[in-house]
């Protein structure tokens, strides 16, 4: 009994540490399997994934956003664990550093870089939290709609497929800065060979696969750079006023208004804007905003299914991420400085993005674009750097996601059907999904967002209502013509679905049903997500 | 008893209609497979109708069950129903929750809807002809329309009200039925539901500048709007009226009102049921909801009152013109459900006790008749079966009875012009009370074209000219046609308009202490519609002009000269522009010698003892109004389901 608890007790403290390793090991399994047959890597894969999917649920029942420290302050980082990776020059661990004088000249001389302390560090908070889940359901949403295309080199397809989970899982839940930035520089290499191997469709001028996925490393990977040089810049301006040098996330993030304030007025505006700048572009690349998007939309289009659902659902989400954790504690610290202007930035991509959407004819690069113009409003209320905007924010970013991908994968299962002139009822609802109406996630975001935004910063929210509207506007202009859907009671006209077609129609029903609810019951999602923005916002919150 | 109530509105009224529809998009194949029930349908056999006819019955007996245990007092005597935390905000710790409330006012739309609906969803299963997959969706979202529009009429805070109001119109949007044969409706329902969507980015502004100074969405925090103002700043005075102007905005483009009742008629042309449902029953009626409940915010300023005054006027003129000049039977009984949107929207717009009550009362016969004429519509012009043929006569004599209705003048009119009228005496703003009294003409005038146009309907429904539109047909030759429906627009007006003139006379009587005979009065309450009807007339015969005559441009001449000979022009303009009070003053001195009113009070005395004995009762309060409203109601559906079924 007490072997069991011992055992139950280790794999819920090192869960998110399993879940950014055992697709990885899963990976290694499917190429493996690849000997046995297409079907055997589709299900190693997929029993991997389902498994992996089955820890995350396991983590957000253990996440207790409640949970209080010895000071009686909410511990929001829970479920922690990681080894030392780099650097094993000092014995401090990244929390207990000290900030005595001594500590301080060292980490001045010459051999600061020697102190350096690079941890594999991994754990969740409220806001990584949702991510992980949305990688690991999309991992399998992706792994079962890839039963259409996985014809050509099945097991790498899988297997890239789990790597790219791997990465951007442990993105999302990394406590350290460096691990936080090789896992972006490396979550582009799978998706790059996924766009670059795998697609078909549209084809035209611009839409050829190789180069997208060329243009789409090279976008990628010159943020990355930019995300990196801000970081360090960050970590190095801490370094010399708190040693010892740390790449400790919470911690930076914990001390960046003594990082301002120390620096004083002066130092801080002659290189805040630039470490800020830097990392707006880096984040900016990823999300990707204007006028970083042009890699987006195309690569969108052009690749295969399970490619389109990750790229869609998660990169955006990668580079919200990043705002969130980096950007928007900087802002804050600085008193908000500049957080007009990028408000106004992100609700003009918006506008713009959701006037694209509505001068679509595909419906792919319709949901590419009311992908983006979701996320920047997601952006936006992110940066209006109120709780109620920056809850909002990344709750309609994540019901967005999910949403679009509902929509990709409704609209390619219609596509595949010849015979089939109506919409069936699946579609109908993620078009709703789409548009934001009461009742889908879509719309408890967007409530949210725009009252945040509403209370700082009036025309920025009546933009933001403007483009919401843009994309109901999209929506219902692309189907508005066509709506002449069935219900799914009536099978005279229907032909028999094959083993695909009702994989993805279970896949479709999972994923309205996940939207359904978090709509009809965001207060699950808000509720773990608001300390953890808090203590971002640095209103932090006591037991 | 009142303990049972919030399982009453939970389990009855609002779930009711929500498992329908889940059963419905579930098993709506198997239901219409399958005869497990008897009785079949005589057109198609199908019984897919069955849940949704069975949740709207519950639903509308939880209704009088519950209203039954409001009887005697206005409010839910206990705490709202809350039936969950929707989100908590972060930060401020405030809770959204999705609650629950019955009044009065929430009980009376409730009964009047619930009975419309269950008619509608009735004559569709009896009537319609269309394949299975269409019945189905019908049947979905008509329960669904019916939850939203159940939940919304029960929503504690505006934060439900706007979820609920924003999936009424996505049911509306589905509804329609977009088939191929009509795609200019489809075009039309999409925009029409863009429009709908725009003005609910302008509630939802209001909504939020509501949020920013109250820091709550509970209705109850309105009465709170006309203390606070005073002690608040310009500020905070000011963003209550834009908040109430927002909120008007949205009600106005729910309701189609002036200026965009023209584009929303092309969005009726499809199927009767659909357009009772959307039109009448449920979706529409909505947008007079919104405009009552929030009455303390477009009541706080005298412009915005202004505003909805004339808005509401318009669209009675305008609805009431158009429904005249069309020849298809769905456009003119658009335009003429707009025509008495306006006139409700009027009636709110006063924000007096007697103008509010006459408006909902107004809008109670109003659902419930114009329901019966959609349908009673529906079964003349679809009678292809033998079972229909037969009981064709008894549907026009439907038809009739509620056009009766609605052209009488009576349920509400009448309070509504006086209360403007007395709005006009008590405006002290010159601007505003000049705007105040166009509005009062042009609801006036707008009473003879409603019921020209309804009767003009009939007619052309007996003689079965409807169902080729051809308006040539209509219009053509001798005045012999158009002698019905004037005399209609006539007889109507002289019956039943006059005690309404009294009240308006005894009003200004009373409001200025001037004398205003009828005289004055019928000057403008009979000759201009009068003038009017003959330019319309003269528009509508243009296509076979043989007597140049009666061209629309020969008419104004003629109306110009009678005008002239009789005012002088300035006379004339100031009429049309806004002084006719004191023109009628001067005219009362020099023409009524008071015959005119003794007679007039002698020939309709038992009427006008009859409308007092209304108006009191319907001023005591809502209760009464409710009762009177389910009992006319009953009626209405009794007439119609007899007319349909035989």
């Amino acid at each position: 009994m007490a072997v069991a608890e011992r055992f139950v007790d280790a794999l819920l403290r090192n869960i998110v540490f399993l879940i950014c390793i055992l697709p990885l090991v899963g990976a290694v399994l499917t190429i493996l399997s690849s000997r046995l047959g297409a079907a055997h890597s589709r299900s190693t894969a997929l029993t991997n994934a389902s498994l992996t999917l089955l820890l995350s649920l396991l983590m957000v029942a253990n996440y207790d956003p409640t949970t209080q420290d010895d000071g009686g302050r909410f511990r929001d980082i829970q479920m922690t664990s990681g080894f030392r990776w780099i650097g094993p020059f000092d014995s401090a661990t990244p929390e207990s550093g000290g900030t005595n004088q001594d500590n301080a000249d060292s980490a001045r001389g010459a051999g600061r870089l020697s102190r350096v302390d690079i941890r594999f560090a991994v754990g969740v908070d409220g806001i990584s939290l949702w991510p992980i889940i949305l990688a690991s359901l999309l991992t399998v949403v992706a792994i079962v709609a890839g039963g259409n295309v996985d014809q050509k080199h099945p097991a790498s397809l899988y297997a890239l497929l789990l790597i790219q989970q791997s990465v951007v899982v442990c993105l999302f839940a990394s406590l350290d800065v460096v691990l936080f930035c090789v896992c972006l520089q490396l979550s582009l290499l799978p998706m790059y060979f996924l766009i670059g191997a795998w697609g078909g469709g549209m084809v035209g001028r611009g839409y050829e696969r190789r180069p997208l996925a060329r243009r789409f490393l090279l976008f990628n990977l010159g943020g990355g750079l930019v995300v990196i040089i801000g970081l360090m810049s960050v970590a190095l301006i801490h370094a010399d006023l708190v040693p010892p040098f740390t790449f400790t996330i919470p911690r930076l993030m914990q001390e960046f208004p003594i990082i301002v304030g120390s620096v004083g007025a002066r130092d801080w505006s002659s290189v805040g804007p630039w470490i800020l700048c830097a990392l707006l572009a880096g984040f900016a690349t990823r999300l990707p905003a204007l006028p970083c998007h042009i890699w987006f939309v195309p690569s969108n289009c052009q690749t295969a299914l399970p490619t389109r659902l990750l790229l869609a659902g998660l990169f955006p989400l990668i580079g919200l991420y990043g705002l969130t954790r980096f950007v928007v504690p900087l802002l804050q610290a600085s008193d908000g400085q500049f957080a007009s202007a990028m408000q106004a930035a992100a609700i003009g991509g918006t506008v713009y993005f959701g006037l694209l959407a509505y001068a679509q004819q595909n419906l792919d690069r319709l949901a590419g674009f009311a992908c983006l113009s979701a996320t920047h409003l997601g952006a936006a209320g992110v940066l209006s750097l109120t709780q109620v905007g920056t809850t909002g924010g990344l709750l309609y970013a994540l019901g967005m996601a999910l949403s679009v991908c509902a929509f990709v994968l409704a609209v390619n299962r219609e596509r595949s059907d010849e015979h089939r002139s109506t919409s069936s009822v699946y579609r109908v609802l993620c078009a709703l999904a789409l548009m934001g109406v009461p009742g889908f996630a879509g719309f408890a975001g967007a409530l949210l967002t725009l009252m945040g935004l509403f209370a700082v910063n009036i025309p920025a929210a009546i933009g933001g209502m403007l483009g919401w509207l843009l994309v109901a506007c999209a929506v219902i202009r692309s189907i508005g013509n066509r709506l002449q859907w069935i219900a799914p009671g009536d099978h005279r006209k229907e032909r028999k679905p094959a083993t695909s077609r009702r994989n993805t129609l279970a896949l479709l029903v999972v994923l309205i049903a996940i939207i359904v609810w978090i709509g009809l019951y965001p207060e699950f999602i808000t509720s773990r997500m608001s300390q953890s923005v808090a203590r971002v916002l640095n209103v932090i919150g006591n037991g | 008893m009142t303990e049972l109530l919030p399982i009453v509105v939970v389990a009855f009224i609002a779930g009711a209609p929500l498992l329908a529809a889940v059963l419905t998009l579930c098993f709506g194949g198997y239901f219409a497979r399958s005869n497990f029930l008897t009785r079949s349908n005589f057109l198609t056999g199908s019984q897919s109708h069955w849940p949704a006819c069975v949740g709207a019955a519950v639903s509308l007996a939880g209704s009088v069950v519950a209203i039954a245990m409001l009887c005697g007092t206005d409010v839910l005597p206990n705490e709202p129903l809350v039936l969950y935390d929707w989100v908590t905000l972060p930060g401020n710790g405030a809770v959204l929750s999705i609650a629950l409330q019955l009044d009065a006012l929430s009980a009376l739309f409730l009964i009047v809807s619930g009975i419309a609906t269950l008619a509608v969803l009735r004559h569709h299963a009896v009537a319609t002809t269309a394949d299975e997959s269409t019945r189905s969706r019908f049947f979905v979202c008509a329960s669904f329309l019916q939850f939203a529009t159940v939940m919304l009429l029960l929503a504690t805070d505006w934060l439900t009200f706007f979820c609920f109001w924003q999936l009424t119109a996505t049911a509306a949007w589905l509804i329609v039925p977009n088939d191929a044969e009509a795609p200019a409706g489809n075009l039309a329902t999409a925009r029409s539901f863009l429009a709908m969507r725009t003005a609910d980015v302008v509630m939802l502004i209001g909504l939020f500048l509501f949020w920013n100074a109250h820091a709550t969405f509970e209705f109850t925090a309105m009465s709170h709007t006309g203390d606070s103002l005073p002690n608040a700043d310009d500020v905070v005075g000011a963003s209550t009226s834009i908040v109430g102007l927002c909120l008007f905005l949205a009600a106005a483009t729910r309701c189609s009102l002036f200026p965009l009742l023209a584009g929303r008629q092309s969005t009726f042309i499809g199927c009767h049921s659909t357009n009772a449902l959307i039109e009448t029953a449920l979706l529409m009626p909505a947008g007079v909801y919104l405009m009552a409940r929030s009455l303390p915010l477009t009541a706080s300023s005298p412009a915005i009152v202004t505003v909805v005054l004339c808005v509401g006027a318009a669209s009675a003129f305008a609805g009431a013109i158009s429904a005249a000049v069309q020849t298809e039977p769905r456009r003119r009984l658009t335009a003429a459900a707009t025509s008495l949107f306006g006139m409700t929207v009027l009636g709110l717009g006063t924000g007096t006790t007697i103008g509010s009550t006459a408006a909902l009362l107004l809008l109670s016969v109003h659902v419930l008749a114009m329901t019966g004429l959609w349908l009673s519509i529906s079964a003349a012009t679809s009678n292809s079966h033998a079972v229909q043929r037969a009981v064709a006569p008894r549907v026009r004599w439907a038809f009739a009875a509620n056009a009766f209705v609605l052209c009488s003048g009576a349920w509400g009119q009448h309070a509504i012009l006086v209360s403007v009228a007395q709005r006009v005496r008590n405006t002290t703003d010159p601007l505003l009370g000049q705007l105040s009294l166009v509005a009062y003409w042009c609801a006036l005038a707008s009473l003879p074209c409603l019921s020209f146009a309804i009767v003009r309907g009939f007619s052309a429904l007996q003689s079965q000219r409807d169902s080729t539109g051809d308006r040539s047909s209509a219009a053509a030759g001798s005045w012999l046609p158009w002698i019905p429906p004037v005399a209609a627009a006539i007889v109507p007006l002289l019956l039943f308009g006059l005690p309404g003139r009294f009240n308006v006379t005894a009003t200004l009587r009373r409001a200025t202490g001037e004398e205003f005979g009828m005289a004055s009065l019928l000057t403008v309450d009979v000759g201009l519609p009068l003038v009017l009807l003959g330019a319309i007339v003269a528009w509508l015969s243009r296509s076979s002009a043989d007597d140049p005559s009666l061209s629309t441009g020969s008419v104004l001449n003629s109306f110009v000269r009678w005008a002239q000979n009789s005012f002088g022009l300035p006379q004339l303009w100031t009429v049309v522009l806004g002084r006719p009070l004191q023109l009628s003053s001067q005219l009362c001195r020099l023409v009524d010698s008071g015959v005119l009113d003794a007679a007039g009070k002698r020939l309709p005395g038992r009427l006008v003892a009859l409308s007092s004995r209304l108006a009191g009762s319907l001023q005591a309060g809502q209760i009464q109004f409710c009762v009177l409203s389910v009992l006319l109601a009953m009626a209405l559906l009794l007439l119609v389901l007899t007319g349909l079924r035989g």
